[in-house]
């Protein structure tokens, strides 16, 4: 792969010398097929890797390992010329990968062609994303697979075995990304994060960023471990302090972001104090039970008991807004706390 | 208190004057030194009193003698603007002026609230220039200011040095950050006019950019100094509780050893605080490769420079250093808008302070006292007690305005001497303003007759006025020529 020529595109590695268009595709392709087979595994995921065991390579907590073989046609819907060779070259690839790995849970095939394994009618299963494990397969279509591993010295285990269809074509970008961004639509409605915070696409080049460099590392293993994919994301959602819940205007919102900043910041970095706020809320939930916006309630009720923490602050702050400062300083904790269980949850951190 | 005498000397010349009860300096023309003579009676006693154009009164030994209320005699000898020297029964004393000029005056009226003192000279001196146009505030000479709200809480013994102080900060603030405005506008001149002359080097650009670079970068530097230290804190801690080695039984009996993999959001802290150093790393990096790369283009234009002695004006290098500080117009637009709005708040609390019970007594007094005195010049009374303190000054013809200011000090220095029971000396300079005529000016000086007998005056001007016992002090010339 021409790593180069990629390397500073943080959108889609798109070069306009079309010789390169093809392989670009395929490095495309290959980084959003991670990202689904990732996100579809994220919970039992330990850590993923570009061309490990195989072009995608992704290690379960139980220390088995998802392989999967990445085959893209560039126009998948009119050209069907290469994709029996694909699908060989996969099926090689995955039973080699299988051998050496020792330890597989699953060995995918995924690709963008709706013909998969070739011939001259496109199956409606094949439409759309497809999951079909061999089982699920027609009899002719298991047939078309034992043949062809036949052929080889050490073939897959097939009960292992499932094709994957993403669709994934032309070079708008809108429609070449649309299942991936829908895909990471979801986690991040599953995950509670404000999408203004981080959009479904902002994501979406975030990690495919963070995923090439992982393919492009000579030494293996390299892996990226799910605390290394997550924890950029935690850091993102919750970095911004939410003012929103206080009654500040805006020069009051100035003055806390551009002055006060620092000591938001280290109130939410000191253990000490983050987990005394967050012992004294989970009391307060426990004695407070019928509450509504519990972390509200208990800012608005507690924060007093906080204020020796601006002890040492400047006086030239009014102590109007210095009140405004705790529970500022209150809500970013608990709210980051209560995002960080949610995110840790949802991907089993 | 009373002045008795003053001694006036200006190189080879002197004067000696006596004063008696009411007094008239009196010239046959204007400039011969009426003005100036009145000055030095105040510059005398330690005030901080422009020159006029004949006398420069540091180059003056000025000597005066005063007589207090009771009956004591002061004298002072004042031949330098920075001290003064005081006798009073054969102890002497010197005053650093003007630290020291509110400690002086105290020693002289015996008043010891400062914003009394500090308005103390509005009520007495009517300054030919600014003492016939101020009421209620404004100035009354140079730059000594009157302002009868301050003068009321003083007089009311109405403590807001506290609101004071944090006026006093936040006008510095907002002068500060008017100092900093002003410099972004020069700076958007300077950019203006960069950009129409080929004058700026590439090099000054390029430095420019690298200055603020390198304060992006040092802001980094900062925080990964911080994220550090807090991640090493937090390690500590951990290592602390773990080493503790505690056992904690849960709900279902069973006993649980702590390790930092059950202490809730250990971890999570230090993870948290791993990932953002990797990220302001990252920017800090990245900062720092663009610092090295615009340093390679100035050592570029450097070489291809060598051959022209690039010799910068001062004004040039002042424009560039001026250019490299980074500041955002708009934020302090914003700041210096909401500072005001703190500074307005702060006004208002010192007003209602003002108004308050004891303050409202003092004003409704003052107000009654303005009234009368009006009524005595054949004036309007006022109407409420706000027209003591919202005056325009604009809507009032010459005559009008000239004895209302007449009537607002007086009543003030009533209040003053009723609160401290002293007398003070009234000294008017040229009281006839020019549009009084002489039926205004006979019924001001029939009150200063008939309402304060025990006020010494002292009227300067080139008419002739009707006070009792008028005792005339005549300028020929010159003021400094022995003529008594």
């Amino acid at each position: 792969m021409s790593v180069e020529l990629v390397k500073n595109s943080e959108e889609t590695p798109i070069a306009h010398d079309r010789r390169a268009h093809a392989t670009f595709f395929g490095i495309d392709f290959q980084i959003n097929a991670a990202i689904v087979i990732m996100l579809e595994h994220i919970k039992e995921m330990d850590n993923i890797r570009l061309e490990g065991y195989d072009d995608i390579d992704i290690e379960l907590n139980d220390r088995s390992h998802i392989l999967a073989q990445a085959k893209s046609v560039e126009h998948s819907s009119t050209d069907f010329s290469n994709v029996v060779a694909n699908f060989k070259k996969a099926l090689v690839s995955l039973s080699e990968g299988a051998q050496k790995c020792g330890n597989v849970k699953q060995l995918i095939f995924i690709t963008n062609t709706s013909r998969p394994f070739g011939g001259n009618v496109t199956r409606p299963e094949f439409m759309g994303d497809a999951h079909r494990c061999f089982g699920d397969l027609s009899q002719n279509l298991q047939d078309v697979v034992k043949n062809k591993l036949a052929q080889l010295s050490l073939p897959l285990d097939t009960s292992k075995f499932m094709v994957q269809i993403l669709p994934f074509e032309t070079d708008n970008l809108q429609e070449r990304y649309k299942y991936v961004w829908s895909l990471i639509g979801d986690f991040i409605a599953e995950t509670k994060i404000d999408p203004e915070i981080i959009s479904r696409k902002d994501l979406r080049n975030i990690w495919a960023s963070d995923l090439f460099k992982s393919g492009t590392m000579d030494a293996f293993p390299i892996h990226k471990t799910k605390k290394e994919v997550i924890w950029p994301l935690i850091y993102r959602v919750t970095y911004n302090i939410p003012y929103d819940n206080e009654d500040l205007d805006e020069s009051e919102r100035e003055c806390l972001e551009s002055e006060y900043r620092h000591i938001i910041d280290e109130c939410n970095e000191k253990f000490e104090f983050v987990t005394s706020v967050y012992s004294d809320y989970l009391h307060y939930r426990q004695t407070h039970s019928g509450e509504r916006e519990m972390i509200n309630a208990f800012v608005l009720n507690q924060y007093s008991t906080y204020s020796y923490i601006l002890n040492n602050t400047s006086t030239a702050v009014s102590d109007e807004l210095k009140e405004k400062l705790i529970r500022v300083i209150l809500r970013s904790i608990l709210y980051k706390r209560e995002k960080i269980n949610i995110i840790k949850r949802e991907v089993g951190l | 208190m009373r002045f008795k005498s003053i001694y006036l000397r200006e190189a080879f010349e002197e004067r000696h004057i006596e004063w008696s009860v009411n007094n008239l300096i009196h010239s046959d023309n204007n400039s011969k030194g009426k003005t100036t003579l009145l000055r030095l009676l105040l510059y005398s006693i330690g005030y901080n009193i422009p020159n006029t154009h004949d006398i420069k009164f540091e180059k003056c030994i000025v000597e005066s003698v005063i007589e207090t209320d009771s009956y004591e005699e002061i004298s002072f000898k004042r031949n330098a603007r920075n001290h003064i020297f005081v006798t009073k029964n054969n102890e002497s004393q010197t005053y650093i002026l003007p630290s020291q000029e509110c400690e002086l005056h105290q020693f002289i009226f015996g008043i010891s609230n400062t914003d009394v003192l500090d308005n103390l000279l509005g009520t007495f001196y009517f300054d030919q220039e600014h003492g016939w146009q101020s009421m209620n505030k404004g100035i009354v000479i140079g730059g000594v200011r009157f302002n009868t709200e301050e003068l009321i809480r003083g007089i009311a013994d109405i403590d807001c040095r506290k609101e004071k102080q944090q006026r006093e900060k936040l006008s510095h603030e907002i002068s500060r950050l008017q100092q900093m405005l002003s410099i972004s506008q020069y700076q958007a001149q300077i950019d203006t006019e960069t950009m129409n002359m080929s004058g700026t080097s590439f090099n000054t650009q390029i430095e420019s950019q690298i200055v603020q670079q390198q304060m992006s970068l040092n802001i980094l530097k900062a925080e990964l100094i911080r994220i550090d230290k807090a991640l090493q804190a937090n390690k500590n801690i951990r290592k602390y509780i773990e080493d503790l080695k505690l056992i904690v039984k849960l709900s279902d009996g069973q006993e649980v050893p702590v390790t930092k993999d059950n202490i809730v959001g250990m971890e999570d802290t230090i993870n948290y605080l791993e990932v953002k150093r990797k990220n302001i790393a990252g920017k800090y990096n990245n900062i720092s490769k663009i610092i090295e790369n615009k340093a390679k283009l100035i050592h570029r234009e450097d070489l291809q420079q060598s051959f022209f002695d690039n010799v910068e004006s001062i004004q040039d290098i002042f424009d560039q250093k001026i250019s490299q500080i980074p500041i955002n117009a708009v934020y302090v637009q914003r700041k210096i808008e909401q500072l005001k709005k703190e500074r307005d708040t702060i006004n208002e609390r010192i007003r209602a302070l003002t108004y308050f019970d004891r303050g409202a007594k003092i004003s409704d007094s003052i107000f009654k006292t303005i009234n009368y005195i009006l009524e005595k010049l054949g004036d309007e009374p006022l109407s409420s007690l706000d027209n003591i303190f919202v005056t325009n000054k604009k809507e009032l013809s010459g005559a009008i305005l000239h004895k209302r200011v007449f009537a607002y000090r007086l009543a003030c220095l009533l209040e003053v001497e009723k609160k401290y029971n002293i007398n003070l000396p009234i000294i008017l300079d040229s009281p006839r303003g020019k549009e009084i005529d002489n039926e205004n000016i006979s019924n001001m000086m029939l009150l200063l007759n008939k309402e304060f007998k025990k006020n010494q005056i002292i009227v300067a001007s080139i008419y002739d006025y009707n006070l009792d016992n008028l005792h005339r002090v005549e300028i020929k010339n010159h003021l400094i020529e022995q003529t008594e």
